[in-house]
């Protein structure tokens, strides 16, 4: 069932779950609840279509390193980020939930292949293909990796809308923005909404789940905290901080010198999936964490979809400038057209996360009354000095195995220099609400239960404490469908 | 040494209607890099770096090395 907040008789609703935030992990949250005969109510703060009176309320501010504007991150109607999502997969892994690097917080407090059993449920979500199996190569320091782009990624809104209309579980309010709470000694009792025209809505419930994204999600609960006097996530005092992001960026080019050798990097042609032709993506194994200790990252070397005879030439000049004999060889290699392929090193890596990259509350207020949200972002120096190591690296092996040369560009052989990059970041937005197993270091337990309530909960990227690589669409729908099963416990014990 | 490498180039990619591929190669090496080059071909060693090190070049473990962005090897760099 469907409603805007405007047309309720009632100035108060009751169900067993209030969920706050229509977005991939809301909807996925009451679908799940619902399917289980529980009764929800799925509130979203826009409507079913874009508006501009609602995404004003995303407006804030960013200090630090050139990122995007809070405004394009970001969309908000039903659906939420899934309205623009690029349907990027690629997987987390083992390692992902440790500590790689020594005093840097990276692991995860639940198991791994037990999170990873709501990855495969989560997987039927989306209409993903199968992955191709990682390859060892180069010595067994990188990975050959599939990396997945959807050609029709999951719209969550246009998606489930007439699932969630027909079903007699789920009351979708639309216009239904988030202002606060009540409660008695963290037993949450209420939560409060209002429309557009300043109309307000509450509603009871035994549990409450806030699904609000990876900005939102800090920032309402900062809101929070700082209307009703309370502490609740920030015993640790981490609640906004440790954001992550996952710095991305073209770090230099490459021309390939051997064909052959260049071939043998890639999957056999049976175990191939669908795997993009222009990009050949590549993860460090486990042997290179243990002996490089950096955080995660992938490479891919990018080819040109259309033949790009300016790019190539640059690249072969400055080779010939810098190394004659060896560019000679490439040019007499060209000639007898037995080689093709140049274009560019793409990367994305894992940031540290560290408590100077936050989200805080400005000054400035949003037509609610609640102060709109800074982000403090920059690349650390460790992540500037991870990615040469880790691009340096990737460049001798290569080279080594006569396979390519690649050069790398000045910002990142010198990490003094600022970083140019049309593509800062993901749009991923991890860790703001970070799970722990204790209240002493994180915002929300194990559960997702935000500590020092005892019905209150977060979903969403905003709770990993680290993401490796990986797209967070995908695993942050694992974790929600892990929080249904939770909830489920919870409401029929 | 740089005319050379240039006319020859040049001279098959013309014959093979192959220039749009790599274009006229004519300039490409600078002076630096050319009194590099005749100076690694009859000594062999490393006195070159002193005629015009670069910003960033960096000498790496196990021979190699970053010479304007690239990573090469040393037998990129002295044809060794």
């Amino acid at each position: 069932m469907i409603f805007n907040l405007e047309e309720l008789e009632s100035p108060e609703l009751k169900s067993d779950a209030c969920i706050i935030g229509g977005g991939a992990a809301g909807i996925t949250l009451a679908r799940k609840l619902g399917s289980l005969g529980h009764d929800v109510i799925l509130a979203e703060g826009g409507s079913l279509k874009y508006e501009q009176q609602s995404q004003d309320l995303y407006q804030g501010k960013v200090v630090g390193d050139q990122y995007y504007d809070l405004m394009a991150t970001r969309l908000r109607f039903f659906g939420g980020a899934t309205n623009h999502w690029a349907g990027h997969y690629a997987p987390l892994h083992s390692y992902d939930f440790t500590n790689k690097v020594p005093g840097i917080q990276t692991a995860w407090p639940i198991d791994y292949s037990a999170f990873n059993s709501y990855i495969d449920k989560a997987r039927e979500i989306f209409p993903f293909r199968q992955i191709t199996p990682s390859k060892p190569v180069l010595d067994g320091m990188f990975e050959k990796i599939d990396h997945i782009t959807s050609p029709s990624p999951a719209r969550f809104g246009p998606k489930f809308v007439d699932e969630i209309k027909a079903s007699q579980n789920i009351r979708l309010i639309l216009h239904a923005n988030f202002t606060g709470v009540e409660h008695t000694d963290g037993n949450i009792t209420k939560a409060i909404f209002k429309d557009f025209l300043n109309k307000s809505l509450k509603i009871s419930a035994k549990h409450f789940v806030l699904a609000c994204g990876g900005i939102e999600n800090p920032r309402l609960l900062l809101h929070l905290n700082e209307t009703l006097n309370t502490n609740f996530g920030n015993k640790s005092g981490l609640l906004g901080k440790k954001f992550t992001e996952h710095p991305m960026g073209n770090i230099g080019q490459f021309i390939i010198t051997n064909q052959s050798n260049y071939d043998a990097l890639n999957f056999r042609k049976e175990d191939i999936f669908e795997v993009d032709p222009h990009s050949d993506f590549f993860q460090p194994s486990e042997q290179f964490f243990k002996k490089h200790k950096t955080l995660n990252f992938f490479m891919a070397m990018v080819r040109p979809s259309e033949p790009e005879p300016e790019v190539h030439n640059q690249i072969m000049n400055d080779l010939l400038c810098t190394a004659p004999s060896l560019g000679e060889k490439i040019s007499s290699r060209l000639l007898k057209k037995q080689l093709q392929c140049y274009g560019t090193i793409l990367t994305s890596q894992e940031q540290e996360p560290i408590e100077d990259n936050r989200i805080a509350l400005g000054e400035e207020k949003d037509q609610f009354g609640i102060r709109r949200p800074i982000l403090y972002w920059r690349r650390t120096s460790t992540d500037r000095e991870h990615i040469k190591k880790i691009a340096i690296e990737f460049a001798r092996l290569l080279a080594e195995k006569d396979i390519a040369r690649i050069k790398l560009y000045d910002w990142v052989v010198d990490s003094s220099l600022p970083v140019k990059t049309r593509r800062p970041g993901g749009h991923h937005h991890i860790g703001a609400t970070r799970m722990s197993d204790g209240e002493e270091s994180g915002v929300v337990d194990t559960n997702c239960l935000l500590y020092g309530t005892e019905n209150f909960y977060v979903a969403g990227s905003s709770v990993f404490p680290s993401i490796g690589t990986a797209s967070p669409t995908l695993p942050l729908v694992a974790m929600t469908l892990r929080l249904a099963d939770h909830l489920n416990q919870q409401l029929i014990a | 040494m740089h005319a050379r490498i240039a006319d020859d180039v040049n001279k098959e990619l013309h014959s093979r209607k192959a220039s749009k591929m790599l274009g006229p190669l004519e300039n490409t090496m600078n002076r630096r890099t050319f009194i590099r080059y005749l100076c690694i071909s009859f000594t062999g060693i490393v006195t070159f770096n002193a005629l015009g090190k670069n910003k960033y070049d960096i000498k790496l473990d196990s021979g190699y090395e970053i010479r304007n962005g690239w990573v090469l090897t040393t037998a990129d760099l002295y044809d060794i």
